[in-house]
């Protein structure tokens, strides 16, 4: 491995394993909207759809 | 992108997670809630107070309690029928529920091996996961809010809601402080966060959760009640770990070798980089 690609392939990796916790991060945030609808969302459609998922979760409901 | 893998990832873990949910929930814990709703139904269609105060309004009475039918949600919205339709929207919410779970459960995972390398294989991972997923997303805001079934009044929910979020959030960072922090101080910080919501207390009813229901009535919601809370610790015990096994198995399946091929090539300072001096 010669000096020049050694310093072409250290940034790169950088910006990509910055990119995965961005991703990772995106994920996570997905999944608190995802939560949010499911248990914590006022419309009364989503509600009762849920309703007993939300019961046995133990969210606050009603 | 290794957002799509995740999303995918994540849908696989909910769909088997939420069926296996949705039997455990049909055989502990959704009897419990039909039989409270019973009685739920019974109070909506009882005439007022007031009018049996009076006795001769029977017929009004009536009439009248057609119009209280439902306290959570106005009585003409939609409803799931009993039967196969509710059973059905259960199983949807039940996988999209575990499909957030899994979206987090795998953002903590690939943190964790971001952070501390490779050395925890990916079940064990899963697993310290899943229980501090079971500490946090129940246990801790159970604590202070106990799980009701249908009929039983409780604070304002919108205070509830704030509050569960609290003790859900410093319960999660408590166990973040502990799994990645490794200073002498961590405890504290720890006990502190995990005290926090109880400093700030849970809402609480003033007066009987279930005022307004008949002697008969009454006695029978709150067995119901006390059996809820044990069938809905049991039904969380089930889903987290089922959410740690097949989360850990996902994991390691799908994201861990895109993930580690990444962190492994972006560390290399201490081996790659002695590798380029000359």
């Amino acid at each position: 491995m010669n000096a020049a690609s050694a310093s072409s392939s250290t940034s790169l990796p950088v910006s990509a394993t910055r990119s995965l916790l961005l991703q990772l991060a995106a994920g996570a945030a997905l999944g608190l909207v995802v939560l949010y609808g499911v248990a914590f969302a006022e419309s009364p459609l989503l509600h009762n759809a849920a309703h007993d998922v939300r019961h046995i979760t133990v969210k606050p409901c009603h | 992108m290794i957002f799509q893998r995740l999303v995918w990832s994540a849908l696989a873990a909910a769909v088997l997670v939420g069926g296996v949910q949705t039997g455990v929930q049909r055989w502990q814990a959704a009897p419990l809630i039909l039989a409270a709703e019973v009685y739920e139904e019974q109070k909506a269609e009882a005439p007022e107070p007031v009018a049996s105060l009076t006795g001769h309004v029977h017929a009004e009475g009536v009439a009248h309690g057609h119009e209280h039918e439902h306290e959570h949600g106005s009585a003409k919205e939609w409803e799931p029928e009993n039967g196969a339709e509710r059973i059905g929207w259960t199983l949807v919410a039940n996988i999209l529920h575990a499909f957030s779970m899994a979206l987090l459960v795998f953002a903590v995972m690939g943190a964790y091996l971001y952070q501390r390398g490779a050395a925890m294989g990916s079940m064990a991972l899963a697993s310290v996961v899943a229980a501090a997923g079971f500490v946090s997303f129940h246990l801790w805001p159970s604590l202070g809010l106990h799980a009701e079934v249908p009929g039983m009044e409780a604070a304002p929910l919108h205070a509830r809601q704030v509050w569960w979020a609290l003790a859900v959030g410093s319960a999660a960072l408590a166990c973040g402080v502990l799994g990645f922090t490794r200073s002498p101080l961590r405890w504290v910080a720890a006990a502190v966060l995990l005290a926090l919501p109880f400093m700030v207390g849970a809402p609480q009813l003033n007066g009987d959760p279930l005022a307004g229901f008949s002697a008969e009535a009454h006695a029978a919601l709150e067995q119901l009640g006390t059996q809820f809370i044990w069938a809905t610790t049991w039904v969380s015990l089930s889903f987290w770990a089922s959410m740690g096994l097949v989360c850990g198995a996902a994991f390691q399946r799908w994201l861990r070798p895109v993930l580690e091929a990444t962190f492994e090539r972006s560390k290399p300072s201490a081996s790659a980089g002695t590798a380029v001096n000359p």
